[in-house]
């Protein structure tokens, strides 16, 4: 039998390739040891033994087989408890750096109940969870992400000790598990490339943008919710969005060379503070970034497209997200 | 205390409880209590949040227990105080069940608890014992490991596990390599024995009585000789100092009996009694390998027997020893003082009749004449006590009849000696064999005739004549047989209680044949059997390729029934649902792998607008069915007919 081969040292180098989703735990990739009380149990069984022979006590031999064998069947039942198992999804939504990412799994246990199958992520806590056969589960595992960029969490450990406790079977997958993790904000002033005055939006003057109306144009998402047009709305003629024009000279460029910070760190966190304040209140706002300008606009996707700017500022592994962004691993 | 340690400790609990309580008669009483002090103890605290002992306390009692099973034991270190300090640790154990590491070492513990009492013990009681105690500890295992699970499915799974270890277990314990010996020359002295003593005085045979144990379990071959001849002879008492007999000196031979009489062959299952000598029909002519045949014609072990053996004899019921041998002048032998009545009695014999015959004749007829009773429970004799019993009280059990007929004989000039051993014997309609237990315990006189050799005399026989034939419960009076032997004052139900005891005793004796009566001679037999010759060098290879065969062909079997992937369950929905599909794949509308039913049916009625409302129908009695699960008997009935009416036809 395949499974009885072990690998001791499964730790999955890193150059082997991503799997591919949606994927399956077949026989080759589940491997089983004892655990730590098995091998206790396997002594305390020898210990049984030699005194069944020394005592030539039947029963004792009788007994010493008994509890041998049903730990030897217990093997099987561990490794169907994961064979078969399928992994057919992995997303998680952006982060800001120092938040928990949320690694959401898609996991179906074909015709099988599980028991007590423990999954975890390298540095987050282990869930044990039982699913019932025949059906799809959701299972989300948060992470710590600190780094700005592209955070993946390593390998996904399948692991299971069910049913006796004696022996474990697991098995660690190279997933392709990603998350996109923004700058972590740092609060301050929102300084703009050509206003080198502070446009400080919560105590100085009206941010004039948001005054002016301009015309109706069709709901998409993402747009604030304030400015929907309700009372079209209400007349039962669908839903639009009151566009607005900002005075000219309120159309900020956030710019990377124009901070002060000392480094490009906190300049990219203070210009990430400064996006979620300028979206907070509907500004029109470019960002400058060396080598990368991205024109002003507004709305979730410009918004998301700034945030993700900074994030993958200076970071060249961006192709497997690239890949991902194109809908691939994406749910 | 966290919500896991309460769960889980109830049935911990109950695991240790059923482990231990073969155990609770045995231990000292404070332990008993020590246990169930702290288990009743720990019970209540985790549902009323009471005060829990800390590490210190622990290690405290812990010690303070340890010094209590030391003082009542003694520091010799042997199964008892290893039981009982096991006990005294369990008992504590509850309070440090806070990690999933304590609660596993604790189920260890309720395994190793398991086979402490196999040592004690080791019949068919104890084996069932056995599989529950490891059943219901698995199931603990099991739910310690899987929390989420109920206790009926821990206890089925639990279940499961056992069922297919059972084959495994049966192969390794029929191939696993026995040996000869013990290991460290250490062996089991507690399993308590009775038997016949290697004395024999007043009161030896008859506490023997008493006891409905069973001395050992006969097989015939053929017949079973008739109750007159079933004299199980054990050992050969010769020496006589007054008060006691005792075993003289013997030396194996190799002489059988002079006879030509039928023989007899049978198998005995003989319990341990402690003693060297097996037990054989009168007289055994064949030796067992683990015995030798004596001169005195009793069968001697090598070595005490302390566990169940098994052996087969060949015996000859009528016999001629032949010539007598220098050697057995012992039996002449007597004290030279006391019971000076009886030498007198005995001498006028010897000088009236000029036949050893006609003396042995007079003998019995003393007895018979002269009104002496068969009792349990004769009074105490004094100094001379042959004369007290003859003269006297004449009141006495087989042993008493024994000892004073053989000292008569003795003084009037004939070999005479006791023999020790078994008359009788119950016969089991079940499992035709004949069940010998204490209460037939007997012993008999043997006399050397001219001509005839040592003959059998049972001087009881003159005494209480129902004895031979019916056994002693016949031969006793009424008012001795109160108390013991409730089973006959049961009436009507006695026939009831005596068939389930008599199948429940051929159960044992199957279970003790082929389960605990093995051992490195029948393994070495099977072994032969099946073409194993474990002495040379390929024996060793071929059991090896044997066990790794049988068990790979287990580990086959298990794996198909555990890894078969469920064809995907055909119900009667998806049955009906195949048939339409198979009906329209005729017409040449094929559901391409993958294909939804909705899905399929838009194609199919494109094609063949002419199906439309049937197809139609169908699917979405289909789907109700099978995707909404809101369909009911009706829909279900209505979906089966439709499926059947439809008919599709060719286009042409």
């Amino acid at each position: 039998m395949k499974f009885l081969s072990f690998k001791l040292f499964n730790k999955g180098s890193t150059s082997k390739p991503f799997i591919t989703l949606p994927f399956t735990l077949s026989r080759k990739r589940i491997y089983i040891l004892p655990t730590r009380h098995g091998w206790v149990f396997i002594l305390v069984l020898l210990a049984m033994l030699i005194g069944s022979v020394n005592y030539k006590n039947n029963l004792g031999f009788l007994l010493t087989f008994l509890l041998g064998g049903m730990a030897f069947v217990s093997i099987f039942h561990s490794y169907r408890n994961l064979l078969g198992m399928q992994i057919l999804a992995v997303a998680a939504q952006p982060v800001f750096a120092g938040d928990r990412a949320v690694f959401k799994f898609s996991i179906r246990t074909k015709e099988k109940a599980r028991a007590a199958v423990a999954i975890s992520l390298p540095n987050a806590e282990k869930i044990v969870k039982d699913f019932d056969a025949n059906k799809d589960n959701w299972l989300r595992i948060p992470v710590a992400a600190n780094q700005r960029g592209i955070f993946r969490p390593g390998s996904l450990l399948i692991a299971t000790q069910y049913p006796l406790g004696l022996f474990r079977a697991w098995s660690t997958i190279r997933l392709d598990a990603q998350c996109l993790v923004y700058p972590r904000p740092l609060p301050g002033p929102l300084t703009t490339a050509d206003d080198t005055g502070a446009v400080n939006g919560e105590e100085g003057r009206d941010i004039p943008g948001a005054e002016d109306f301009q015309e109706l144009k069709s709901y998409q998402q993402g747009d604030p919710l304030g400015h929907i047009a309700w009372k079209v709305l209400s007349r039962g003629q669908g839903l639009f969005t009151k566009m607005f024009v900002a005075q000219a000279g309120s159309t900020a460029m956030l710019d990377f060379d124009a901070l002060l910070e000392p480094n490009a760190e906190r300049k990219l966190s203070r210009l990430c503070a400064m996006i979620l304040q300028a979206c907070s209140h509907n500004l029109v706002f470019g960002l400058k970034l060396p080598g990368k300008v991205i024109d002003p606009n507004r709305g979730e996707v410009h918004r998301q497209q700034c945030l993700k700017a900074l994030a993958l500022y200076a970071i060249t592994d961006t192709i497997t997200l690239e890949r991902k962004q194109k809908g691939k691993n994406v749910l | 205390m966290k919500a896991t340690d309460k769960k889980h400790l109830l049935p911990i609990l109950g695991a240790i409880l059923l482990a231990v309580s073969p155990h609770l008669f045995r231990l000292p009483p404070w332990i008993v209590i020590w246990c169930l002090a702290f288990w009743a103890y720990v019970l209540a605290a985790s549902k009323n949040n009471w005060y829990r002992p800390g590490r210190t306390i622990l290690v405290i009692l812990t010690i303070g227990g340890f010094i209590g099973g030391l003082a009542t034991y003694g520091f010799k270190f042997n199964l008892d105080t290893g039981v009982g300090l096991l006990a005294v640790m369990l008992g504590l154990k509850p309070f440090e069940m806070k990690t999933h590491r304590d609660r596993m070492v604790t189920l260890f513990l309720v395994y190793f608890l398991v086979i402490t009492n196999l040592l004690y013990s080791n019949n068919l009681v104890m084996s069932l014992f056995m599989f529950a105690s490891v059943l219901l500890a698995t199931a603990v295992l099991i739910r310690i490991n899987h929390p989420s699970g109920s206790f009926a499915a821990n206890l089925r799974l639990s279940g499961v596990i056992m069922v297919q270890a059972l084959p495994m277990m049966i192969v390794l314990f029929f191939l696993f390599p026995r040996i000869q010996g013990t290991l460290f020359g250490m062996s089991n002295q507690s399993i308590a024995i009775t038997g016949i003593g290697d004395r024999l005085s007043p009161g030896s045979i008859s506490k023997l009585v008493l006891s409905d144990e069973i001395a050992f379990r006969a097989e015939f071959k053929n017949s079973i000789p008739g109750p007159d001849r079933l004299y199980w002879r054990g050992i050969v008492f010769q020496h006589f100092d007054g008060k006691t007999w005792s075993r003289g000196q013997t030396r194996p031979v190799r002489q059988a009996p002079v006879s030509a009489g039928s023989t007899v062959g049978y198998t005995l299952t003989l319990e341990p009694q402690g003693e060297k000598w097996l037990f054989a029909l009168d007289m055994p002519i064949t030796s067992p390998p683990m015995a030798r045949m004596q001169n005195d014609h009793t069968l001697m072990a090598y070595r005490k027997l302390k566990a169940r053996i098994r052996y087969n004899v060949i015996s000859q019921t009528t016999y001629n020893t032949g010539d007598f041998k220098s050697e057995e002048r012992t039996a002449l032998i007597l004290p030279a003082q006391g019971n000076p009545k009886s030498t007198a009695l005995a001498r006028s014999w010897a000088d009236t009749f000029d036949n050893p015959a006609k003396i042995v004749n007079k003998a019995l007829e003393f007895f018979s004449q002269n009104d002496f009773v068969y009792s349990l429970n004769p009074p105490l004799l004094k100094e001379d006590a042959i004369d007290d019993f003859l003269f006297k009280t004449r009141k006495g059990y087989c042993e008493h009849y024994a000892s004073a007929f053989a000292f008569l004989m003795r003084k009037a000039k004939i070999p005479a000696r006791i023999v020790g051993g078994y008359l009788g014997g119950e016969l089991n309609p079940y499992g035709n064999y004949l069940i010998v237990r204490q209460s037939d315990a007997h012993a008999w006189v043997e006399v050397w005739l001219p001509a005839r050799g040592w003959v059998r005399i049972d001087p009881t026989s003159a005494v209480a004549p129902e004895r031979v034939e019916q056994g002693f419960e016949a031969a006793l009076p009424p008012e001795e047989l109160e108390g013991f032997f409730l089973l006959k004052h049961l009436g009507p139900l006695q026939s009831h209680l005596k068939k389930i005891i008599f199948r429940w005793d051929a159960a044992n004796n199957y279970w003790n044949q082929w389960v605990l009566g093995y051992s490195y001679q029948r393994q070495r037999e099977l072994l032969a059997q099946i073409g194993i010759n474990i002495g040379s060098w390929k024996g060793p290879v071929k059991l090896i390729l044997l066990v790794l065969g049988l068990i790979s062909f287990f580990v086959f079997l298990i794996s198909m029934r555990l890894f078969k992937t469920p064809v995907a369950k055909t119900d009667d929905v998806q049955r009906c649902y195949v048939k339409f599909c198979a009906k329209l794949t005729r017409v040449g509308l094929t559901r391409k792998p993958g294909q939804g039913p909705v899905d399929f049916a838009k194609t199919a009625i494109d094609l063949r607008r002419d199906l439309e409302v049937n197809i139609q129908e169908i699917t979405d009695l289909y789907v109700l069915l099978r995707y909404a699960r809101g369909g009911d008997e009706n829909a279900l009935k209505k979906f089966k007919e439709r499926v059947k009416e439809f008919a599709p036809k060719p286009t042409i």
